[in-house]
């Protein structure tokens, strides 16, 4: 199993170890990544101001993984969010398709409807499959209760990103419990975490946050798992920064999909990016 | 006299432009925490801080960093080995020919007892340098041909310009001293007593050396030849190896001998011989002003960046917008640059938007449509770093687009969401009435949105709704609809609700009538942008 | 684009009440079940659940015993779909329903062959036979007259204490009622919000400090239902521990947290006991040949599904299982045969609330006693389709108070007719 790895523009910065360990336990569970430095920006942040930037950036990826011939595998929500759907804009319109098209020609590139957009869980659960993940973990995460951060934007409009059931999904929970790990059942697990507004409306994004970790100990979680760049950004960085000292809000600590699976699989913490 | 007194002004220009362009690293600020520092401040605390670089073990790093990134280019041969080849062609064979042509009395004398500008190795030597230059700028004219993505300024052909018309002007004007007769019988009139008969030599030297004289010369009188040989031997040959070796201009001269004599008549060798020395004054001249001024701010920056201190920050912000070359790598990867295509904005590419910031650390006035631009570029750039990673000239571009953010919002230039959120819905709403609309997909089609049965549940399920209080919402989503459906879709452009969506896309995926909530705020934040950019007023 | 081609024995559409019981029976009895349905039409319930209450409807007759009205209903309107379904199979189906729902946590009651009158936002009282439990203390509270206190709350619109007070003055005058100010109260409230919020103990207890001193003399509450979702039983308990009375909840407009608490329930716990569902999707195309291949949702992304079954429960207009355009009125999926006018003008009557409610309202499939749909010459049309709840035809359930009783019947009936059908 091969992919064009398209990190977007969070990792490289602020999040060095998601990359680090998705590598690390895709190595091995046998699913190859290739970095194609050319990516752009997956186009989500400047949709809002203009949704034909947001395609072309779009296309323009996924005409470079054509190029290398092979489908795209990302690990951010918003990324796969907006690629799905720029994507599923230029399906539906000949007109939008030649256009872009005409630009995407000024550099040989063309976009096609045939690479497929993948997120890292939906990989981890229906390419490599749950089994196959079990005979893995050597070091089941036993007692461990985790509150799965499903991520609007890989979630949602649930016609066009297909990523699970966008009203009752389950991969996260199955991909949490295959790590030996107990996922617990809390009201605001679909909610947004507040990072879409950060830098905008920094108190209301704050606000959302607050509201899904306040859920999260209701449910007895222990750990807020993410499968997220923006989600992550928003639970560890933000909120160690901007709620430091709040002792209103719980103490769940958020924690990486593929750190937590490779704990459970026995990968050096280094490896992990711990 | 000529030499002297252009070499001197242009001198002139050159230490004085260096001087001025060192002063204003120092005067000139961007991001808002540069504000509270002075000139002689920021001054005195970089000049300690270069001190206190060189004598610490930081030297040592830097040293490295001086030899992997300045001199051996190491970051360029890692991106683009065509790339690393043109600057190295460029910077080299520039330095090889300013050391042992320009300054030929100078140094290469010094050097080498035996030297003549005629003789081998060193005719053959120049043209090299000179092939190689030349080489470079070609590569270079060719990139910034082929990739769209970097685009090319006055400054950028004007550089280019001027180091090609340097390099051919001197292969040209070595192609007309070869075949000069005029300068032949001024060597010889130095070189010669003048009672000796020179016509075998001219004889050898109009078949070996391709001299065109005016008198006709049996060329192939072997006698003549012979003879000529051995005066040119007694005479010449320790200054003058054969001219073929000048393997770029020796081709020149052979094409001009057809021409030969007018060109003799009028010296126009003579006339190029100024225009090579000036150009190459001009260049002299020009270089504090232009992109090579990165010869002497990159280094100095790598000096000055480990210094942590704050007024240091600041200054290195200005040096490094210095140090740039327009080369165009940043935007050549950055992340974001694809979107200049659609908007025609150049400020998002970050080699444009450097230039523009340098005008805005300047203090001094910039037109509010360029404020504009700038703001625009700098608020859709994703701090992605990678335009940081890959800079040759190890500028912190990221530190300086976080300043530059800084000092646009202190100016009243935020971003979108915030700038439309200083006037209430109907504020705008006014404002745009009579402004002509260009209809868009959903929001000004009917049945995308004449379903909505305003059951609420959208604004049950917003998170947005639900964490806000009273102030921070205007209308729910349902409302937003209703509004569509009054036809009042400028009321509905400016409101909170739509500025403060998470587009989590609940109320899409729960509408009951399957109606695209989400995708409409996307649409009516998309039209707001374009339609209250042009009459925004700043505060 | 190559498609992912689903296979199953059963395709549920629909996930309205009818959908998600088809898909319930079907789990329950091993049929590999792939239920696929747009969103949130539970959320469009009041989360009541109705056998049948009112019959004729044009005499507004009310039935204290629905198994009576069933049995004179059975006698006037042939096409009725109870006409093809006993008492049995009714209990049968609430049973296997109500036990699926107490195990998911939302447990539900009634009187033993007795409809239950509630308490509407507006004071009026409805009929009705299966109810969330938390609501059997408001009915009982009412027939015993007790003092009671019910709130409203500011900020949160179609609901008035006042107005029950004054409505029901005749019937209860040991009503007092308190505007109770929420959380925060500076902006419009939704229930489902409200229920969100008061799962959390610290907003609870400030709701139980707010209602506490208007308690007085009163032996029971009466409060909007928002008492929580998911933890709805939690949230009732605790509050009944900290105000020290009873508390009913009383149902709001839509969309209403009873529903909701129904939705979440299905959801959740159909995925549980193996049916695989796919919410927000929409049926493109259909194609037959000995088995049924749905191409489903979505341009160029559309996945395939090859079922031996379907069960039709789309609903009618709202749900999208009819569509009616200005000519006529159509079936969505499969363009089945539609009973009803075909006129448009008669579509309705000219006055609005005619008693005998519109011609219109009793439009939809017909089908034979197995629910396959029939033409017009009676024939069976596909023997591996069947239609199920509010998309058949003459039943005008929202006047007979009907629907959720027909919806849950006829899945039964159709689940197994399909078992039985494939052996």
């Amino acid at each position: 199993m091969k992919f064009a790895f398209f990190k977007g523009c969070r990792i490289p910065k602020d999040l060095p170890e998601y990359e680090l360990s998705t590598k690390v336990v895709l190595n091995k569970l046998g699913v190859e990544l290739v970095d194609i430095e050319e990516f752009n920006c997956c186009g989500y942040p400047v949709r809002h101001l203009s949704t034909k930037a947001s395609i072309l950036s779009t296309a323009r990826n996924i005409a470079l993984a054509r190029r290398e011939n092979l489908d795209i595998l990302t690990p951010c929500k918003c990324c796969y969010g907006n690629l799905m759907h720029s994507n599923y804009m230029l399906q539906g319109s000949k007109d939008l398709k030649n256009e872009i098209n005409l630009i995407l020609s000024k550099e040989g590139l063309r976009w096609e409807d045939d690479i497929k957009i993948k997120h890292l869980l939906y990989v981890l659960s229906n390419n490599v499959g749950i089994d196959v993940i079990k005979k893995h973990v050597k070091y089941p995460l036993t007692n461990m209760k985790i509150a799965a951060h499903y991520g609007c934007h890989a979630l949602r409009p649930g016609k066009i990103v297909k990523f699970d059931n966008p009203l009752a999904p389950t991969i996260f929970e199955n991909l949490i419990q295959v790590a030996g790990a107990k996922p617990v059942d809390w009201s605001k697990r679909l909610d947004c975490c507040g990072n879409p507004l950060w830098g905008k409306n920094n108190n209301l994004s704050l606000k959302l946050m607050r509201e899904k970790i306040e859920d999260a100990k209701l449910a007895d979680a222990e750990y807020i798992c993410t499968a997220c760049s923006y989600c992550h950004i928003q639970f560890d960085m933000i909120r160690k920064r901007e709620l430091k000292g709040d002792e209103s809000v719980p103490n769940i600590p958020a924690i990486l999909y593929p750190q937590l699976l490779g704990l459970a699989m026995g990968i050096d913490k280094n490896k992990l990016g711990f | 006299m000529f030499f002297s007194i252009s070499f001197k002004i242009s001198l002139a220009i050159f230490v004085l432009g260096t001087l001025y362009r060192i002063i204003n690293w120092f005067r000139f600020k961007i991001g808002t925490d540069a504000l509270s520092f002075t000139m002689i401040d920021r001054i005195k605390s970089g000049v300690i801080g270069i001190f206190k670089t060189i004598f610490s073990l930081k030297i040592f790093s830097i040293i490295k960093v001086l030899i992997l990134d300045v001199v051996l280019q190491i970051k360029i041969i890692r991106a683009d080995k065509w790339r690393w080849i043109m600057h190295m062609c460029i910077f080299y064979g520039f330095m090889l020919l300013l050391l042992m042509h320009a300054f030929e009395n100078q140094i290469t004398k010094a050097l080498f007892k035996n030297y003549a500008s005629t003789l081998n190795p060193f005719m053959f030597l120049r043209n090299l340098f000179g092939a190689i230059v030349i080489f470079g700028v070609l590569i270079a004219v060719l990139r910034r041909k082929k990739t769209p993505k970097i685009l090319t300024n006055a400054h950028d052909s004007f550089a280019i310009f001027l180091l090609f018309s340097i390099m051919l002007s001197g292969f040209v004007l070595e192609g007309l001293k070869i075949i000069s007769s005029p300068i032949f019988d001024e060597m010889v009139s130095s070189y010669i007593s003048g009672s000796d008969d020179i016509t075998p030599l001219k004889a050898y030297w109009a078949k070996k050396f391709h001299v065109v004289f005016k008198e006709k010369i049996n060329i192939n009188d072997e006698k003549l030849l012979s003879e000529g040989e051995s005066s040119h031997i007694d005479n010449c040959a320790s200054c003058h190896s054969m001219p073929e070796t000048a393997f770029i201009s020796y081709p020149f001269a052979v094409s001009f001998k057809h021409f030969g004599n007018t060109l003799n008549d009028f010296r126009v060798d003579r006339w190029l011989w100024y225009f090579h020395v000036l150009s190459c004054f001009l260049g002299l001249a020009y270089l504090p002003f232009s992109k090579f001024f990165h010869i002497l701010s990159t280094p100095i920056n790598l000096l000055l960046e480990p210094a942590e201190e704050e007024k240091n920050k600041v200054t290195s912000r200005i040096i490094g917008m210095d140090a740039c070359t327009h080369c165009g790598v940043c935007t050549e990867n950055c992340s974001v640059a694809q979107i200049y295509q659609v908007t025609q904005n150049p400020n998002i590419l970050p080699s444009e938007k450097l230039a523009s910031i340098k005008l805005l650390s300047r203090g001094k006035k910039v037109e509010r449509e360029k404020l504009n631009e700038i703001a625009e570029g700098s608020f859709i750039c994703t701090n992605c770093y990678r335009c940081t990673k890959v800079c040759p000239s190890g500028i912190n571009l990221d530190d300086l687009w976080t300043a530059s953010k800084n000092t646009l919002i202190q100016q009243g230039y935020f971003e979108p969401h915030n700038w439309i959120a200083q006037k209430s819905p109907s504020e705008w709403a006014e404002t745009v009435k009579k402004k002509k609309d260009e209809p868009s997909d959903l929001i000004d089609n009917p049945e995308i949105f004449y379903g909505c049965v305003q059951c609420s549940t959208c604004a049950s399920v917003c998170p947005v709704v639900a964490a806000s209080n009273g102030n921070e919402i205007d209308l729910t989503p349902q409302q937003v609809m209703n509004l569509l459906r009054m036809g009042l879709k400028d009321l509905a452009m400016a409101s909170k609700m739509v500025w403060n969506c998470t587009t989590c896309y609940m109320c899409e995926e729960n509408c009951p009538q399957g109606i695209r909530v989400t995708d409409i705020f996307y649409e009516l934040r998309n039209k707001a942008y374009i339609r209250f950019k042009d009459v925004k007023e700043n505060v | 684009m190559s498609r992912i081609e689903l296979k199953c024995d059963l395709l549920v559409i629909g996930s309205g009440i009818a959908g998600m019981a088809a898909s319930l029976f079907a789990a329950n009895r091993g049929i590999k079940t792939i239920q696929i349905g747009k969103t949130n039409t539970l959320s469009f319930t009041s989360g009541l659940m109705d056998v049948l209450a009112v019959h004729p409807i044009e005499e507004k007759r009310l039935w204290k015993n629905p198994w009576d009205a069933i049995d004179t209903l059975k006698k006037d309107i042939s096409g009725h779909p109870y006409s093809k379904v006993s008492k049995d199979t009714i209990e049968k189906a609430f049973k296997e329903l109500v036990a699926f729902l107490k195990s998911a946590d939302v447990p539900y009651a009634n009187y033993q062959n007795k409809n239950v009158n509630i308490i509407t936002p507006i004071g009026t009282l409805k009929p009705t036979f299966f109810v969330p439990e938390s609501m059997l203390n408001g009915v009982s509270a009412l027939e015993e007259k007790k003092p009671c206190l019910i709130i409203d709350f500011y900020n949160l619109k179609g609901f008035s204490a006042l107005q029950i007070k004054e409505t029901l003055k005749d019937k209860w005058q040991n009503l007092r009622t308190a505007q109770i100010k929420f959380l925060d109260s500076s902006k419009e409230q939704f229930a489902e919000q409200m229920a969100y919020d008061l799962e959390k103990p610290k907003n609870l207890d400030k709701l139980a400090k707010e209602i506490s001193p208007h308690i007085k003399d009163a032996e029971i509450l009466g409060i909007p239902a928002i008492l929580g979702v998911k933890r709805h039983s939690s949230v009732l308990s605790k509050l009944q521990e900290l105000l020290g009375v009873k508390v009913f909840e009383i149902p709001t407009i839509i969309p209403s947290v009873p529903g909701i608490r129904l939705k979440k329930a299905f959801e959740d716990k159909l995925q549980d006991i193996g049916v695989q569902s796919f919410y927000s999707q929409e049926v493109i195309q259909v194609f037959h040949k000995d088995d049924f291949v749905f191409d489903v949702t979505g341009a160029a992304s559309m996945f395939k599904i090859r079922t031996k079954g379907v069960i039709l429960s789309t609903g009618r207009f709202f749900g999208g299982g009819l569509s009616a355009d200005r000519e006529k009125i159509t079936e969505t999926i499969f363009n089945l045969e539609i009973y009803g006018p075909f006129l448009r003008k008669v579509w309705h009557e000219l006055d609005f609330f005619a008693p005998r409610g519109h011609n219109i309202n009793n439009c939809g499939i017909e089908t034979d006693e197995y629910f396959h749909p029939i033409d017009k010459s009676g024939k069976v049309i596909f023997n591996n389709l069947y239609a199920v709840g509010s998309i058949l035809a003459h039943n005008d359930w929202t006047r007979m108070k009907c629907g959720t009783g027909v919806s849950v019947a006829t899945a039964y009936s159709a689940v197994n007719a399909f078992l039985n059908q494939k052996g």
